[in-house]
């Protein structure tokens, strides 16, 4: 069909997605609070936080952050497992938990006319838990499997070797959620020293996301989460990992017929204009649709289905910021040394200035623009603040990270963000590859790359 | 819904479904073609239209489509299924009329630039993507495979939307534009706005872009599907290094039914959260499983696909599961569910739907869906009212029916031995 086609429209100016404020507080416990309020919301959505996640897991017991914060959610002291269900979900509620190498966590997702007994049910399972042998087993049981399931998936083990060369030595090069040998020497009296010593409202942060003003939430939560007083540690500080030269490591799966690719690196700490000009640049090469590596690889080539791109950044001493960088695609088996060439060759490229300032004006309106839509549902909002919080910073954070991308494209500056581009000069980063080593190792070999295969990684 | 909710046939035949809500300054168009593997003569070739799609019209470059949507801060959305093919692109309020003009012209100009070489990079793509959800991930066959034993060849359903291999290397140029010529015809269209929009404003615009293309003879009705045989109680085996896991397929009632209320209510009992009868049976009383969970692929010709997924425990064999699976869902059917139980599912399924219809994209999903399933978007707002008239003898009559080992076909992913 071939009809008439009306002129383009013109093109709106991008915006930032403007998200709803946060008001962040504290009760006198300690436990800290932020609130987002989204009138006229049929879904609320609330995530507690726990300071410190499988990264600062004692070595040897690795993962047992994760195993904790699956077990809360199963039962409490005064309902067993069955009744604790039918109570939370008979409401529409779920509960369900997570942890990453910097926070374990209990997401609530409820109707909102049921924010406020979720929150009880929520404030029960927490402040008197039920750490008993048989739910400990099962949530033990059932991590087990999964791990075995990680270990066959390539993206888990591209990135679990990516984790352990760019972290070497520390807590967030280990598989957060653990391994198999560190999973099965857990018994019930390590989850209870630790909930003991750890788990308590001054090193906890409750996100509440949803339709507040009908509930007077800030009451309820004072009444729900007022009487929980109890002594608790801060999870044993990190020491980052100092920046190592770049590696190409390889982690064998037999038979794979595609292979996950990670590029990236970890060590720059850097203060907060250069930290966003150094994720514009990121986003420039991996992180949209119009990204370098995914204008070649994908669009041009067909050498991978999607690519991806981000930073992640952890507060660092003197107003720094501790960041680690990676691009990520998986590629079928013929076609992976052009695409590691690729990855490499345009992060070198970028490395010598060759990210121009319409790629770096349009990653950044990108990075500010998606806010909104990407944080569209309650249960977004609260993981993008809840995101944050498990990093260490304060959700205001979200808000600077924004108005420090705007400035780093801004006028002032047109078009040139502040990043020194030799964050991404290739000897400076580390190539992660899962699978099929007796393939891709002469691939890797063929574009000049010296791959080292990795054994027993992971578990 | 609490949605203003506007339903226009515009001169060309296209259903537009406009949708007005001001709680978040964000909008989502969509468009739904009927238009899904089913209506192939070649696996993959819906499917790898689908991508060509983004790869330009007369006045968009390749890639260009979701270049603009992105960089305004929105994102695009599509999939193929069996019965239809959907596009969706979500974004800052401003960028409504440039969303709806990206889609008129692709509907209305796509054949004018349709070339080879842009098939023969997106066939690498989707290549790569059966790679990366199927081929290459654990147990990311076992939809495929399901499909292939519980519909016979010759059935529509027979093969998965996203093509086998060959079919995706072999697919033509030709092909692909036939299907357009044939299925991405105005009449064969919804197209659904919702979110922060004055709706008329998005009614001028969608008829200044979509209402001009040309209107085309709608496609024939699909013919009927191939008589369904009992599956013989099929058995499927896979081996590799991955722990053991159950897939139980089944086939259930066409969507839109009652009967397929039925069965969305049965199989949250069945395998939902942690509080439904069977969870509580093999989970908690006899301690077998990690993990139970059923899920449901709405079809609209002749059954639907539900499909059971069960982990043992470490150390239970996958038999051992099977056989308890089957002592419970047939005393399930024999014994019916409470009242509690009932309502506790009518309660989780409400919830869910709550959290589907949360964001504008979730909410054009379905009123798109639902508007090409039944002629109207005003069906959406009949789905609790449905589920809430499902009755404990509803329940019972589906559970007996997938309680029949001869009606499934079982999948058993296998450790293989280091």
């Amino acid at each position: 069909m071939t009809g008439t086609s009306p002129p383009r429209p013109p093109l709106p100016k991008a915006q930032d997605g403007g998200l709803p404020a946060a008001h962040s507080t504290a009760l006198d416990t300690g436990l800290r609070t932020t609130y987002v309020d989204l009138p006229g919301r049929d879904v609320a959505a609330v995530q507690l936080v726990f300071a410190g996640g499988g990264a600062h897991d004692p070595p040897g017991l690795q993962g047992l952050s994760h195993v904790l914060a699956h077990t809360l959610i199963l039962a409490s002291a005064t309902r067993g497992q069955e009744e604790f269900a039918l109570a939370v979900e008979g409401m529409g509620a779920t509960f369900t938990a997570g942890c990453d190498p910097d926070g374990a966590h209990i997401d609530v997702v409820a109707p909102a006319t049921c924010l406020v007994p979720a929150l009880r049910l929520l404030a029960e399972a927490v402040t008197r838990p039920a750490l008993d042998a048989r739910p400990i087993r099962q949530v033990v049981d059932r991590h087990l499997v999964e791990i075995r399931r990680a270990a066959a998936d390539p993206h888990h083990r591209a990135a679990q070797l990516f984790a352990a060369a760019v972290h070497p030595g520390r807590g967030h090069g280990r598989p957060a959620g653990g391994t198999t040998e560190s999973i099965n020497r857990l018994r019930p009296q390590h989850l209870q020293e630790f909930y003991d010593h750890r788990i308590g409202p001054q090193h906890a942060h409750l996100i509440v996301v949803g339709d507040l003003s009908a509930t007077r939430i800030r009451q309820q939560v004072e009444q729900t989460f007022g009487a929980w007083r109890k002594p608790s540690h801060p999870p044993p500080p990190l020491t980052p990992a100092a920046a190592g030269a770049g590696r190409c490591l390889i982690t064998h799966l037999p038979g794979a017929k595609q292979a996950a690719l990670i590029l990236g690196r970890t060590g720059p700490a850097l203060p907060l204009g250069p930290r966003a000009g150094l994720e514009i640049a990121v986003h420039a090469l991996g992180g949209w649709f119009g990204s370098r590596i995914n204008r070649v690889l994908r669009e041009e080539r067909g050498h991978a289905y999607g690519v991806q791109g981000w930073l992640v950044s952890r507060p660092a001493a003197r107003g720094r910021h501790q960041c680690t960088l990676q691009l990520r695609a998986a590629t079928a088996n013929p076609d992976l040394g052009h695409t590691a060439r690729e990855l490499i060759d345009t992060a070198a490229a970028a490395a010598g200035g060759d990210l121009t300032p319409a790629d770096l004006r349009s990653a950044a309106d990108h990075l500010i623009g998606v806010q909104g839509v990407r944080w569209e549902a309650a249960r977004h909002l609260t993981e993008a603040y809840a995101h944050l919080v498990r990093k260490g910073y304060p959700p205001g954070f979200l808000q600077r990270r924004t108005t420090a991308i705007a400035a780093a494209i801004g006028p002032a500056r047109p078009g040139i963000a502040t990043f020194d581009p030799q964050h991404l000069r290739p000897e400076r980063l580390t190539l992660a590859v899962a699978g099929d080593a007796d393939i891709i190792h002469p691939a890797l070999s063929a574009v000049g790359l010296a791959p080292e295969t990795i054994e027993g990684n992971p578990p | 819904m609490r949605d203003r909710c506007t339903e226009l046939e515009l001169d060309n035949g296209v259903r537009a479904i406009l949708a007005e809500d001001r709680t978040m300054p964000v909008v989502t168009v969509a468009v739904r073609y009927g238009a899904g593997a089913r209506h192939e003569s070649h696996s993959g070739q819906a499917h790898l239209l689908e991508h060509l799609m983004f790869q330009g019209s007369r006045q968009v470059a390749p890639g260009e489509h979701v270049r603009l949507v992105e960089s305004l801060g929105g994102r695009t959305d599509a999939r193929t299924s069996m019965d239809c093919t959907y596009y969706a692109q979500t974004l800052p309020r401003d960028g409504l009329e440039l969303a709806l003009w990206l889609e008129g012209e692709r509907m209305g100009t796509f054949l004018d630039t349709a070339g080879q070489d842009r098939l023969d990079a997106q066939r690498k793509v989707v290549v790569n993507e059966r790679l990366e959800t199927i081929d290459n991930i654990p147990y990311g066959t076992a939809e495929e495979l399901l499909l292939a034993h519980l519909f016979p060849p010759g059935h529509p359903y027979h093969h998965h939307p996203i093509g086998t291999r060959n079919g995706i290397e072999t697919v033509s140029l030709d092909d692909l534009t036939a299907f357009f010529a044939r299925f991405y015809t105005p009449r064969n269209a919804v197209v659904a706005v919702v979110g922060d929009f004055p709706t008329t404003a998005a009614a001028t615009w969608a008829k200044k872009y979509l209402g001009q293309i040309p209107a085309a003879t709608p496609p024939p009705p699909p013919p009927p599907e191939p008589a369904i045989s009992a599956t013989g109680g099929r058995r499927l085996d896979v081996t590799g290094r991955i722990p053991c896991k159950l897939f139980l397929g089944h086939r259930l009632a066409p969507a839109g039914t009652p009967a397929f209320d039925a069965a969305r209510l049965t199989s949250v009992m069945l395998g939902h959260g942690r509080g439904g009868p069977l969870w509580r049976r093999l989970a908690h009383a006899r301690d077998l499983v990690t993990d139970l969970r059923f899920r449901l692929t709405p079809l609209v010709g002749g059954a639907s696909l539900g499909i059971a997924e069960i982990t043992p425990r470490p150390g239970v064999t996958p038999a051992a599961v099977e056989e308890a699976y089957q002592e419970e869902l047939t005393a399930f059917a024999s014994d019916g569910c409470t009242d509690t139980d009932l309502r506790w599912a009518t309660t989780r399924l409400e919830s869910g739907w709550a959290a589907r219809l949360e964001t504008t994209g979730g909410r054009a999903e379905e009123l798109t869906w639902h508007a090409l399933l039944t002629g109207t978007a005003a069906h959406t707002g009949q789905i609790l009212p449905r589920l809430r008239e499902v009755t404990a003898a509803d329940v019972r009559r589906c559970a007996a029916a997938w309680a029949d080992p001869a009606e499934r076909v079982v999948l058993t992913y296998q450790t293989r031995s280091p």
